[in-house]
């Protein structure tokens, strides 16, 4: 992986450290532009219902993906977060968002978000995870439905 | 941890010794004629009773990897609908590693050969072997290592492994077990792409066994005490990191008496009193643990 174009233009460029503390600003732009609009709209009403929308992850890479695969934390080796384009610049189909006062503690207002969350998410016609039936990522919001993840890893020559 | 494991069959020692691809090692008469004659006690025709001493098994396809095997048994579906996979290590006597696709297993009706000639006019290499039954095992208890949904997964999945087709069997004392059924259901909706982790418990042989967890994921190690035992199973993500619910089981009333969402590592204290690390995880996805004593009402 590491050997292949878009994989040495991903790491030797801006988009390098972890994704996770990058700025709001930089997570967005990490988004394919499509989804990105998107999102902007999701946490524009998010706001709207008085909530403080963060976005945790937007982007983040296939090698971070694998490491955590690696130490048992997902089972998950490839996900619409690590979505490259044509040009090797990151293009993430999911946003993870949380709540910046509530994050994922154990207190009714985060249902409350979670709630909001995938509702303002589907009216805007995109997948919530938790509407999953296997396992649940309340915060994880995607462009795609899973169905399509080998198609977007293959676009993204990965 | 390593104890509860059933000897011989971690999917780390799915060691790459393959045999054959598209073809089939093909036993001589003389070798065939040496299988031993099934006893009633392990014939095909008594499916309720475990497996164990001697068998014989009519091979019609070996691979190395579970998603090859799973495969050829789609492939052959319609020639033997009823056909099992077995893993070698359930055998102590054949070379570990490999997944076989078993027609019949020791009927006491019909000898090797007479299964062998019958099998050959379709698969012409198909061949058989003795196989000294590890007791316990999933062999032995007669729970196929592969589900048969396993053969849908489809073929563009991107998250499926191997580790992830091949079921397992979990010690929790010397006559009770956990199988890990992993499974492929194409309505469990998750970028697991229909992957499903169920966890059922059982006494001696699974003729009954009880649903545990449909979805677990990263499970533990059961700890028993009594008539409890304790687990976790992991149902949410949270960051980067699984977010568990823990779980006492109760095994004279066959059903799960207590939960605990968000905490993991469940210790029994007493059959009344569970220790668990509740979880938390900050808006920087940050993980704290820390230890707590719940009391089980009863």
């Amino acid at each position: 992986m590491s050997s292949s174009p878009k994989a040495r233009q991903i790491t030797s460029g801006k988009w390098t450290g972890d994704s996770a503390r990058w700025s709001q600003n930089k997570k967005l732009r990490s988004l394919n532009s499509g989804f990105r609009i998107k999102i902007k709209k999701l946490v524009a009403a998010l706001e709207g219902r008085q909530f403080r929308p963060k976005i945790f992850y937007g982007w983040r890479s296939v090698e971070v993906q694998l490491k955590l695969y690696k130490k048992g934390r997902t089972k998950v080796k490839f996900s619409f977060h690590n979505a490259i384009s044509n040009d090797g610049t990151p293009n993430a189909y999911a946003v993870d968002i949380i709540d910046s006062r509530y994050a994922w503690s154990d207190v009714p207002e985060t249902k409350e978000f979670w709630k909001a969350l995938g509702e303002e998410a589907k009216k805007l016609g995109l997948y919530w995870g938790g509407d999953w039936t296997s396992f649940k990522d309340w915060a994880h919001v995607q462009m795609h439905p899973n169905s399509e993840l080998g198609k977007v890893k293959k676009e993204s020559g990965l | 941890m390593n104890r509860f494991y059933i000897k011989g069959f971690f999917p780390q020692r799915l060691v790459l010794c393959l045999i054959f691809i598209s073809g089939f090692v093909v036993i001589n008469a003389n070798a065939a004629s040496s299988m031993p004659r099934a006893n009633g006690a392990t014939s095909e025709n008594a499916p309720d009773k475990a497996l164990s001493g001697e068998v014989w098994l009519a091979i019609i396809a070996t691979e190395t990897s579970a998603a090859a095997i799973a495969a050829k048994r789609k492939q052959l579906l319609n020639l033997y609908p009823s056909a099992k996979i077995v893993h070698s290590n359930d055998c102590s006597n054949l070379k570990p590693g490999l997944f076989l696709l078993v027609s019949h297993i020791s009927g006491k009706d019909r000898t090797p050969e007479e299964v062998l000639t019958e099998i050959r006019t379709d698969v012409v290499d198909a061949y058989s072997r003795p196989c000294s039954v590890v007791t316990p095992s999933l062999l032995s208890l007669r729970i196929p290592v592969i589900h048969a949904s396993i053969d849908q997964v489809p073929v563009d999945a991107v998250n499926w492994s191997n580790e992830d087709r091949v079921s397992q069997l979990l010690k929790v004392n010397d006559a009770e077990y956990l199988l890990i059924e992993r499974a492929y259901d194409s309505h469990n909706e998750s970028p697991l792409e229909g992957m499903k982790q169920s966890v059922y418990y059982f006494k001696g042989y699974p003729k009954q066994r009880i649903l545990i967890e449909k979805n677990c994921w990263d499970i533990s190690q059961p700890d028993s005490l009594g008539n409890r035992f304790s687990l976790h199973c992991a149902n949410e993500m949270a960051a980067d990191q699984w977010l568990h619910t823990s779980i006492v089981f109760d095994i004279e009333a066959q059903s799960i008496v207590f939960r605990e969402s968000y905490c993991r590592n469940p210790r029994l204290a007493s059959e009344n009193q569970l220790s668990c690390e509740k979880e938390s995880i900050d808006a920087d996805g940050r993980l704290s643990l820390s230890r707590r004593e719940i009391l089980i009402e009863q």
